[in-house]
């Protein structure tokens, strides 16, 4: 309803091994929900939504992809023109942190921006089985230069954080967003003989 | 952009043309692989060529006889649900999401995939002029073998 005062479309991607709450994440943020038995994604799955930093307004494309690996299919079509990316590690599951490295080899190969924003969200922090330490999250992430946070996308906690932060960090970036501006000035309403709106 | 729904999304003509010489090169040396084959139907159910689409769906209808994962069905189910309401099928791809969502009520991504097909009906003027016909047949059969494996 609001798309023309938006100043860009992002696309972000969720990647992170299987279980480790890529789906809660996108759906705690979107729709504010949280499913203890959130079924395994299928494929790739996406929502759009919008969100206000420093007074801009942004819509998001949030990629949700499969960590099941037989099934994710035309990887690289997934990461095309991703202005940002979510690599998610489940803070209870050790060997979900130790993938990581593979993840961000994929990130590097696939994304077409080079200045992507990464960032790195331990996720399920409510959990009392706690098996990688902040530190340790905090140290991989200053060493593959990525943005990070600890989350639960359960109790909400750093849920919020990890989409401003990460969008913030975009738009900073302009060389990420600048080129697919509409062309009307902030402040002034769209002329009526543009030809792109949608309807 | 716009990324409205899911149904309106294409395979990139590389990508498709690329998955197609994995599968193919792949057939002319044997069986082919689980994931060639899946990354080959999951192509062709995106090309703009509804022949391409068919071709995807009888590759993925075929996967579905043949598996006995619960996984690869609740993928296959799926994807030949947006497969066939991309052919405009729309009655038959809403067998197949209820499939899914007989096994998972709570799943949201195949409620959105529901929710996009029938506000496509709807667009098309189609809402209450599904049509039940040979598809839906064949069809029966699956959702038996697909419960019982829920079980």
């Amino acid at each position: 309803m609001d798309e023309g005062s938006t100043i860009t479309t992002l696309k972000i991607l969720i990647i992170g091994e299987s279980g480790v709450g890529k789906s809660s994440l996108m759906l705690r943020f979107v729709d504010d929900v949280f499913d203890p038995e959130q079924a395994a994604t299928i494929g790739v799955d996406f929502r759009v939504t919008s969100m206000t930093i420093d007074g801009n307004r942004v819509k998001l494309a949030i990629w949700d992809t499969a960590g099941q690996e037989r099934f994710r299919t035309l990887t690289p079509s997934y990461y095309r023109g991703a202005q940002g990316v979510i690599c998610v590690y489940d803070v209870t599951n050790r060997s979900s942190f130790e993938k990581l490295a593979h993840w961000m080899t994929e990130v590097d190969t696939y994304c077409t921006k080079e200045d992507a924003v990464k960032m790195l969200v331990a996720n399920k922090i409510d959990m009392p089985n706690r098996e990688v330490s902040r530190e340790e999250g905090l140290k991989f992430a200053k060493r593959h230069r990525t943005l990070f946070i600890e989350a639960s996308a359960k109790t909400k906690e750093g849920v919020q954080c990890t989409f401003e932060e990460l969008i913030e960090k975009i738009i900073q970036t302009p060389n990420l967003w600048d080129n697919e501006r509409p062309r009307f000035v902030l402040g002034q309403t769209e002329n009526n003989g543009g030809g792109s709106c949608g309807c | 952009m716009d990324y409205g729904s899911i149904l309106d999304e294409r395979t990139n003509p590389a990508a498709l043309i690329n998955a197609r010489e994995q599968y193919m090169r792949q057939c002319s040396r044997g069986e082919p692989s689980a994931v060639a084959t899946f990354a080959y139907a999951h192509a062709m159910i995106g090309s703009k060529n509804k022949l391409d689409v068919r071709e995807g769906i009888s590759a993925l209808e075929k996967m579905l006889r043949d598996e006995d994962d619960v996984t690869g069905k609740r993928h296959y189910v799926y994807y030949l649900a947006l497969a066939y309401a991309r052919l405009k099928e729309y009655d038959v791809a809403l067998q197949y999401i209820d499939i899914l969502l007989e096994a998972e009520r709570n799943n949201s991504q195949a409620q959105n995939l529901k929710e996009a097909i029938k506000s496509k009906m709807t667009h098309d003027g189609l809402i209450g002029a599904a049509i039940v016909g040979g598809g839906a047949i064949a069809l029966a059969g699956l959702v038996a073998i697909f419960s019982l494996a829920r079980k």
